[in-house]
């Protein structure tokens, strides 16, 4: 049990988790000081060194805001050993505040040998030890009532129980509700419980349920998932461990609505109510409008309340206007008002008569059927206005008035299967490769410019064999002009050299061409040739007349010569 | 060169990645076998399916539709209409089941998307996609709004425009400054939409849906009789298929930390 000290604005508690242990249990003390002070005083603890060893076990912090004002808590937990086995008090804890000591009862505890008996938690109805959760939150459903009458109100109750502080908000499913109507009873609440003498934070979810068919109903289990442990903010948050509880299904017996003195016209309302109805205006001329209200007001499931069955009107058209309902859950219990409006048509002038409109319902608190009356209610109707028309019937929005799965499709023609996604097609896939195929290309361009650029004897080695070749065309199309067909083989063979060897070569003299080809390898009948070409070459340019140099002969043995050296190995380099 | 070469090699992963969710998504769309090589006769038996719907033979009608199905005839209309018998016959774990696999094949079917959340509104477990923060939420939604076709060819337009951009450049021998900001706008879009694809295809892979069948059935702590309940499933209830181990699954329910295994037999996969 816990030790409570009051004051204006400061509560110090005092609990134990148990007060019965065995001389091996450890007690765990805990000192709570509650208030709106800004900061919470320590408590000074009694001294019980004779009976336990006390160790400290921490403290924790919790705020709370409650209509703006903020209420802060401090708990401090201390363990404590019991040194022998005996009866033991706990002396009260003492907070100085404000120049006032508040002093917590003391608590009576029982040392016994061998184990002690579990503390008995009321109202805990978890299924196993599995899914208990520890001791330190634990969670129950309860029903006011276990047998009800069809449409009669159960008042579920799901409690959370803590007195571990939690660092994440717990998830809550409520239970399975098959066979119940089920109307949220808001707000929750908060409060203290003191359970085998722990004090518990709880919260309590209520909801109202009316069973829809009598027999068996069930009440699923609830389930509650929190993180046990844990803490911190931001990057050093640490996980706790997440756990689950369960409450037990409970079992509800339904009663049917008894038939014995059932009314011919009761239309299924349950639950204690009162009819009210008025006519506005309370005159009005022949064939126009007065509107009819029937007000339906108590407790029960006001929102599955039918249509009460109105008396014959044969002086009157009658038309549905609309019907508004306005619940209210006053102390846990559903109840409200419905309200139907009508819109009548007075025929013929008069004074006219509407019986009273009966509300027949089951009172489940008697047992039996009642029945709740307008009294009649009259209407003075003044003769018709002339030309004027008659009032025709309100208009209202459109109602849904069922639902359904939408119908199967018949799309007609021919069923096609589902076609092939266009990227995984394989045409696409290949397309995705063109632009590769660009870029590599481009890259490789521009990689072989740039070289080309920084490369000079690359760049005359590239293009030294189509240069040689386009010469030698001209040379032999120049063959009739033998001046400038040993010009145009002299220039095109000297080039060749130059551009596969990677020297001057049209400011070398022969001597210096042929030394240059033997050290790029060329043996000495290559060099002979060459030299030879190159001197019958000069002869048939500058003697004139050489009758044994002939254009033609010397661009075939040109050719010959630039075949022989395109074979040397190419020295590379700038 | 360095940055055109960082370009090219970024645009191929990119590229490597769509390729690879095209591929892997590819996989539904083997569809030949006894109906599947002959369209009339799939085709004469959806109508001749409809035809016992519109009386109300939802049993008769389930039946074919099945055949189509099992015929390997894969369409996104037969699955629905097969979704509805399966409903109207009272099998809410195969309707849920059929209508998962029409929105499948054609994620724009609205009717399917309405019956699925009609018969998930009825049934015995809640129904839950949301995850635990708005944000991933919205993520979830536009990620749905997109479907892997657009996204394909979305990221196909996009690559090639980011290649294009890389030639121009390296033809002027640079990036000048609207070739550098048209090609690192392209390169982030193409990151982006690579990305995507690789999640689609991560979640293609890893999370595989799958429908319980049975009336209920128990969510195990492992694959055995002997193993402690820790939840109970329901007919029509959807799942995430984690792993198949003999005659046991293990499954997980989606917004929740509930995972438990339950007999293979008692839920079908929807690929």
């Amino acid at each position: 049990m816990p030790a409570v000290a009051p004051a204006a604005d400061i509560e110090v508690a005092a609990t134990v988790d148990r007060t019965v242990a065995s001389v091996n249990d450890r007690i765990v003390l805990t000192v709570t000081v509650t208030g709106t002070m800004r900061q919470v005083p320590t408590p000074k603890l009694p001294d019980l060194s004779d009976s336990f060893v006390v160790q400290s076990a921490g403290s924790s912090t919790n705020f709370s805001m409650v209509n703006g004002q903020v209420t802060s808590s401090r708990s401090w937990s201390y363990s404590l050993l019991p040194r022998s086995v005996g009866s033991f008090t706990i002396g009260a804890a003492e907070v100085e505040f404000a120049g006032s000591v508040y002093r917590t009862d003391p608590i009576a505890v029982e040392v016994v040998e061998g184990r002690a008996p579990a503390a008995a938690v009321p109202g805990e109805r978890q299924s196993s030890g599995v899914q208990s959760g520890g001791r330190d939150v634990f969670i129950t459903t309860s029903v006011d009532r276990k047998r009800a009458y069809v449409d009669e109100q159960i008042t579920l109750s799901f409690k959370f129980y803590r007195r571990i502080a939690l660092w994440e908000q717990p998830r809550y499913t409520p239970p399975e509700l098959s066979g119940f109507w089920s109307e949220d009873l808001p707000p929750q609440e908060e409060s203290y419980e003191s359970v085998g003498g722990v004090r518990y934070q709880v919260t309590e979810i209520r909801t109202a349920l009316f069973p829809t068919a009598p027999g068996r109903a069930t009440v699923g289990p609830a389930t509650l998932v929190y993180s046990e442990g844990g803490g911190g903010f931001g990057f050093f948050a640490t996980p706790g461990r997440r756990r689950q509880l369960t409450t037990e299904p409970i079992a509800i017996e339904v009663v049917p609505l008894p038939q014995e003195g059932r009314p011919a016209d009761f239309g299924g309302a349950v639950g204690s109510y009162r009819i009210t109805a008025s006519i506005e205006p309370a005159s009005v001329p022949a064939h126009q409008p007065a509107t009819l209200k029937v007000r339906i007001s108590g407790t029960g499931n006001v929102r599955k309340l039918t249509a009460p069955r109105l008396p014959e009107l044969p002086d009157f058209k009658v038309y549905e206007s609309s019907t508004t309902s306005d619940p209210s859950r006053t102390g846990g219990a559903m109840g409200g008002t419905k309200i139907y409006e009508y819109v009548l048509v007075p025929q013929t002038p008069g004074r006219k008569t509407v019986p009273a409109i009966r509300l027949p319902h089951f009172s489940p608190s008697s047992g039996e059927y009642r029945v709740a009356d307008t009294g009649d209610l009259t209407l003075e109707v003044t003769e018709a206005v002339a030309g004027a028309e008659e009032a025709r019937p309100p208009t209202a929005g459109i109602a849904r008035l069922g639902t359904d799965i939408r119908y199967i499709r018949e799309p007609g023609g021919t069923l096609t299967p589902a076609a092939e996604p266009v990227y995984a097609r394989p045409w696409f896939v290949l397309l995705q490769l063109a632009p590769l195929v660009a870029l590599g290309g481009t890259w490789a361009g521009k990689r072989r410019r740039d070289r080309l650029v920084q490369d000079d004897r690359l760049a005359r080695l590239v293009g030294a064999k189509g240069r040689a070749r386009r010469g030698l065309r001209r040379a032999r199309e120049a063959a009739g002009n033998r001046g400038e067909a040993c010009a145009s083989v002299a220039r095109v063979v000297t080039d060749f050299i130059g551009d596969r060897l990677g020297v001057p070569a049209r400011g070398m003299t022969l001597p210096e061409l042929a030394a240059a080809l033997r050290e790029a390898g060329a043996d000495d009948a290559l060099v002979g040739t060459v030299r030879g070409l190159l001197e019958r070459c000069d002869l048939g340019r500058f003697a004139g007349g050489a009758a044994e140099v002939e254009g033609g002969r010397l661009v075939d043995e040109a050719e010959s010569c630039l075949r022989a050296i395109e074979r040397l190995p190419v020295k590379r380099g700038r | 060169m360095r940055t055109f070469g960082a370009a090219l090699a970024g645009a191929v992963v990119a590229v490597a990645l769509v390729a690879a969710t095209a591929a892997a998504q590819t996989g539904g769309a083997g569809l030949v076998s006894a109906v599947g090589d002959d369209p009339e006769a799939a085709t004469r038996l959806f109508e001749r399916a409809n035809a016992l719907y519109a009386v109300g033979s939802f049993d008769e009608a389930a039946t074919l539709y099945e055949q189509i199905v099992e015929g390997g005839f894969e369409n996104a209309d037969v699955h629905y209409n097969l979704g509805n018998a399966s409903f109207k016959s009272g099998w809410v774990g195969r309707a849920v089941l059929s209508y998962l696999r029409a929105l499948r094949l054609e994620p724009g079917h609205r009717d399917a998307a309405t019956n699925l959340a009609f018969v998930r509104e009825r049934l015995a477990d809640r129904h839950t996609t949301a995850s635990e923060s708005a944000l991933a939420d919205a993520v979830e939604r536009a990620y749905r709004a997109l479907p892997s076709t657009t996204l394909a060819v979305v990221a196909s337009a996009v690559y090639f425009a980011l290649a294009l951009t890389l030639v121009v450049a390296a033809l002027r021998g640079g990036f000048g400054p609207w070739t550098a900001r048209a090609a690192w706008a392209l390169g982030v879009a193409l990151a982006l939409l690579a990305g995507t694809a690789a999640v689609k295809e991560h979640r293609a892979r890893s999370l595989r849906e799958a429908v319980v069948l049975a009336r209920e059935v128990a969510g195990r702590t492992g694959p055995g009789d002997d193993f402690v309940i820790e939840f109970r499933l329901h007919e029509g209830t959807t799942v995430r298929l984690r792993e198949r181990r003999g005659d046991w699954a293990r499954v997980a329910v989606a917004g929740t930390d509930l995972e438990g295994w339950v007999p293979g037999s008692s839920i079908e996969s929807v690929e």
